[in-house]
């Protein structure tokens, strides 16, 4: 009888570690991401909040290379399709995303050549990506390249992107 | 351990069990017909892994159908992530080792990892093909493992998007006025950026516009004494805090940025040339940018002060925007050349930088050097001004009417005066005056400014554009702006 009662405290006792270690490695914190649509006035932002939740184990630096990335393609897809707002030409999508110090070094693929919607749009759209990236914690400029080259300007438009680029340039 | 080490061991775990399995877990590529809206796809890569069909990230068929479905697909190798993009918007990514996978912001489970194989990523495809919301490859169910894994419950594919501007907080201000001068303190928490702009006499207003910033308080109305007749704070748009001071004269105004906010003391000192604009930074880092270009000392002084240069946009091998037979490079230098005629019959010098239908640099030329080579004109003569006339264009029909642009601190009363007179003399839509970092204004060392006349995408604009008249009036009308801001600058 008291080796039975033992034993029940023990599988009661391995049964709350089990459970105490299940919700130990399975916890998560939301973290949020804003990421700003331009309005087609070309002026004023639309902030989204989506919450990305952190991976297990990962660190500070990981998790916002990660982030940086998960942002700046979210801004290049564009907002719902019954939002006004500005987007990028069809098909640009994000080729890569890294963070160099507090550059956030973006490489968009070439389909944002075909836009040719003129420099209200060529700047909201940028607008949107240096808002959404300068957002995320330590990133305060967006150096930008257009398929692995660093440009001046898109194919007959105007806007500049030969520099990094931060919120005080609009 | 960080995330890459998590995952490049689940890699190298999935490679040996390949090296142990072998042939027994993964079978060789073979080609697989699926059915999209009636369309064939051929996935050339496919290969049965233990958990379920995987496909590269590589392969043409993947990428078809990821764009038939209105997405794009794209691989990161550094990341090691494999991207499915598109607007909604919504991402739906994979990394190589996780066993999960993510639909916006909520994570799944995957029938297997995702890993890599001959360089190449793979991924399970009936899982991506249930993402997507489309039929399964195949009938064949998933084994038990992996099928007994229900969902999360939402399938939404991206989070409930909320409104969460982060920006800084304008607190309140503290006037104190003391003899000879008035302080004006505005509490900041927060960082972020300012410009601030004076009116000359007989307007002697002066305002700083606290960027993407919220005012905390109700708005303020305050009396300072002599030298600031009063205090106007105001939430002047959704992301703009102002605060706005009516001098009794050219006051002395300076301004000083600091980690709680901004000081702003305007002294009884007048000036005969104030500065009519500054910028600057707040918060933590307001040390390193604070208000370079609000020093006197960067004014430009023009070589050639009764020279104007006309830069009608595009030209030659670039005709701009085109709506039918109507090319943009033809209309600007139409009207160009009615501003240029306007203003040498009132006794101005006038430059364009083309006279005629060409490249002002080179056929073909990059935007760059274009560019470069109608602010060269400027630059190299000492002009007092530049005006860049263009015609704008839009993916839809909608947006209608003029919009003119400005960059530097110094070009701002050129663009409010040439736009002050296209809306009053031709009644167009007013899009305003627009701050953007157009390369043609900011390497010009003068005052410079960009005038998008009207929309060629719009049916309205279009035959205003189109009619010979119409453009006359609008030369007619830059022209008078010209000559305003010169009258008052």
């Amino acid at each position: 009888m008291r080796n039975s009662r033992v034993f029940f405290l023990l599988a009661l006792l391995v049964a709350a570690a089990a459970i105490a270690w299940y919700f130990a490695s399975h916890r998560t914190s939301a973290g949020d991401v804003t990421v700003y649509y331009t309005k087609v006035d070309g002026q004023s932002e639309v902030p989204w909040t989506i919450s990305v939740r952190p991976q297990q184990g990962e660190s500070g630096a990981d998790r916002l290379q990660y982030l940086v990335l998960y942002a700046a393609s979210q801004a290049v897809a564009g907002p719902p399709a019954n939002l006004s707002a500005i987007r990028f030409p069809a098909g640009t999508r994000v080729l890569s995303a890294a963070v160099d110090g507090t550059t956030a070094a973006v490489d968009l693929s070439a389909e944002i050549n075909d836009g040719r919607a003129g420099p209200l749009n060529e700047s909201g759209e940028f607008k949107s990506l240096v808002w959404t990236l300068t957002a995320l914690p330590g990133i305060d400029r967006v150096a930008v390249r257009v398929a692995g080259k660093k440009v001046a300007t898109l194919p007959g438009g105007s806007f500049e992107i030969d520099e990094p680029l931060r919120r005080s340039d609009w | 351990m960080n995330r890459y080490a998590v995952r490049i061991g689940s890699v190298l775990a999935l490679a040996l069990s390949f090296q142990l399995c072998g042939p027994a877990r993964s079978n060789a590529a073979e080609n697989t017909t699926y059915i999209y809206n009636g369309k064939r796809i051929v996935f050339t890569t496919l290969v049965q892994h233990t958990g379920g069909p995987a496909v590269s990230a590589d392969d043409p068929g993947f990428h078809e159908l990821v764009k038939a479905a209105g997405a794009s697909l794209s691989w990161d190798p550094d990341n090691q992530y494999v991207l499915i993009t598109f607007p909604g918007p919504s991402i739906i990514s994979f990394a190589i080792g996780d066993a999960h996978y993510l639909v916006g912001a909520v994570s799944r489970p995957a029938s297997f990892a995702p890993f890599m194989r001959d360089a190449h990523a793979y991924v399970p495809i009936e899982d991506v093909l249930r993402a997507l919301k489309l039929p399964p490859l195949s009938p064949v169910p998933l084994p038990e493992s992996t099928a007994d894994i229900s969902p999360p419950p939402t399938p939404a594919p991206f989070a409930t998007p909320q409104p969460s501007p982060q920006p800084a907080q304008v607190t309140g201000v503290d006037v104190q006025s003391q003899p000879g001068s008035v302080t004006v303190r505005i509490g900041i928490v927060g960082n972020g950026s300012y410009e601030w702009h004076r009116l000359r006499a007989p307007d002697n207003r002066w305002w700083i516009d606290v960027h993407d910033a919220r005012l905390t308080t109700a708005p303020i109305d305050q009396n300072a004494g002599d030298v600031v007749s009063s205090v106007r704070v105001r939430q002047q748009d959704g992301d703009t805090v102002r605060v706005a001071l009516s001098l009794s004269a050219a006051n002395e105004v300076d301004v000083t940025p600091g980690a709680d906010g901004i000081t702003v003391v305007a002294s009884a000192r007048t000036l005969a040339d104030a500065p009519r604009s500054g910028l600057g930074t707040f918060g933590s880092n307001a040390t390193a940018l604070a208000t370079p270009a609000a020093s006197p000392s960067v004014q430009y002084v023009p070589t050639n002060p009764r020279l104007i240069v006309i830069d009608p946009g595009h030209g030659g091998s670039d005709p701009g925007t085109v709506r039918g037979d109507t090319q943009e490079k033809s209309l600007t230098l139409d009207m160009a050349r009615h501003v240029r005629d306007i203003l040498v019959a009132r006794g101005w010098q006038v430059i364009m930088t083309r006279n005629d239908d060409r490249d002002v640099f080179a056929p073909n030329d990059s935007a760059h050097d274009e560019l470069q080579a109608r602010d060269d004109v400027a630059n190299a003569r000492g002009a007092r001004l530049l005006i860049s006339i263009h015609v704008n264009s839009y993916v839809n029909s909608g947006p209608h009417g003029v919009t003119t642009f400005y960059y530097k601190a110094s070009d701002l009363a050129l663009a409010q005066a040439v736009n002050r007179r296209i809306t009053s003399e031709l009644g167009l839509k007013n899009n305003g005056v627009i701050k953007d970092k157009l390369y043609v204004l900011n390497h010009a060392n003068m005052p410079a400014a960009l005038v998008e006349t009207a929309f060629i995408s719009n049916p309205d604009d279009l035959a205003l554009l189109q009619s010979a008249g119409w453009r006359q009036k609008m030369a007619q009308a830059i022209a008078d702006g010209i000559v305003d801001y010169t009258e008052n600058n």
